[in-house]
């Protein structure tokens, strides 16, 4: 099932405060989108209308040509999966996967056991009785079962420890090319996760910043590294986000698209070209200078 | 694959759980029924459904308060829709006091032929 989104000038207010302004931008689905910004750029409150847990103030969301809000046929296929508050949840894990499946028409319920296994949940265990990044773990598990078309996951992996995520972000990527969806993931585990991202969506302050195919966006910008001398005459006059030393070597981070001429300049510096990364990038497009 | 609606589904699953809420509270209120009737020797003051007849109205508001917070952001959570909701929660609601009626209305025939 392909379920598109488009989210066409949407603004949100709480109370005369604006979390969203008049943000627009499509998704197509089968794609795994990176949803970046910083704390309180608005993030949980886009994915919240998505998810129909809020209704848009201004503008619209409609995802498969549809407004999603309180509508059986959509809210079905999407899945929002934050880090949820489990004190008072005494069922079991075994318990709750059971209850996912009755509302979730592609529950996988094999691979929610295979996944819980992974993740070495006890089935038998209260919820409640979990530590927080076992509830973490089966929060991801419940959202990767479902099988969503639309899958959501909002900082759900934070509470999991590092061997967590990596399965975690293995899993995703396996089941995601045996059972395409769109897949949004937001996140300020940038340099953890940008391998995932096949694109991605900035946010800054309520406002949308930018949405690229990751490869466009990382060449938007350029790693330098060669001996400091070279690196620096080179990079002169150039936004540099980043840089590092090792000896007499230097790395620089710049921000802006080389061209050919000055790719072959700096080969003849003896400079290597490199990709830069989204973590730098990410930090450059939404500090509080620009 | 898409379902139209699922307040049928969410109709038994509250059901079911709030049902066994009710198992225990029915069980609770004997219990303090045939207390209440040793401690006056032998003398039932009043029968079986007069005496849960008040504690059992604060049984379902007390139940259809806390379905709100214990179900409403489950459901959504899990991409049900509040109207689904509300109507699930609403059969469910009917369901249980109509098994507690018919419940207690049993347990107070029963209990005539020990008075008899």
């Amino acid at each position: 099932m392909k379920l598109e989104v488009e989210v066409n000038n949407v603004s949100l207010y709480y109370n005369g405060f604006a979390a969203l302004k008049d943000c627009s931008f499509r998704m197509e689905s089968g794609k795994i989108y990176g949803l970046l910004g910083r704390n309180g750029a608005g993030k949980t409150s886009l994915l919240t209308l998505l998810a129909s847990f809020r209704k848009v103030t201004e503008g619209f969301i409609e995802i498969g040509g549809e407004d999603p809000f309180e509508n059986a046929k959509i809210m079905q296929h999407v899945a929002f999966h934050y880090e949820t508050d489990y004190k008072e949840e005494w069922e079991n894990v075994k318990g709750m996967l059971k209850n996912v499946e009755r509302y979730r028409p592609y529950f996988d319920r094999d691979y929610a056991l295979y996944l819980a296994d992974r993740f070495k949940l006890p089935l038998k265990k209260p919820i409640n009785k979990l530590s927080k990044g076992m509830q973490s773990a089966l929060e991801v598990t419940m959202g990767l079962a479902a099988r969503a078309p639309i899958t959501i996951f909002d900082e759900t992996y934070l509470g999991m420890d590092a061997p967590a995520r990596e399965i975690f972000y293995q899993e995703l990527l396996e089941d995601q090319t045996n059972h395409p969806r769109t897949m949004i993931l937001s996140t300020h585990l940038v340099s953890e996760m940008d391998y995932l991202f096949d694109d991605v969506i900035m946010i800054d302050q309520g406002l949308f910043v930018l949405h690229e195919d990751y490869e466009t966006l990382v060449s938007k910008g350029a790693s330098i590294t060669g001996p400091a001398e070279e690196a620096d005459k080179f990079v002169s006059g150039m936004t540099q986000l980043n840089e590092q030393h090792l000896g007499n070597t230097k790395a620089i981070m710049v921000y802006g698209e080389l061209d050919d001429a000055r790719r072959s300049e700096a080969q003849r510096r003896g400079l290597e070209v490199g990709p830069i990364s989204l973590q730098d990038l990410f930090i450059h497009l939404t500090s509080e200078e620009v | 694959m898409s379902q139209r609606s699922f307040f049928s589904k969410i109709a038994i699953d509250m059901f079911t759980l709030q049902m066994k809420w009710t198992l225990w509270f029915l069980f609770f209120v004997a219990l303090a029924h045939i207390i209440f009737i040793f401690i006056n020797s032998g003398n039932s003051m009043m029968d079986f459904m007069a005496f849960s007849h008040g504690s059992a109205k604060i049984y379902m508001l007390v139940i259809g308060l806390l379905s709100v917070y214990a179900f409403l952001t489950y459901y959504v959570h899990h991409g049900l829709t509040r109207k689904d909701y509300f109507i699930g929660s609403a059969i469910s609601a009917a369901g249980i006091a109509l098994v507690m009626t018919f419940a207690v209305t049993l347990l107070t025939g029963l209990e005539y032929p020990f008075w008899e």
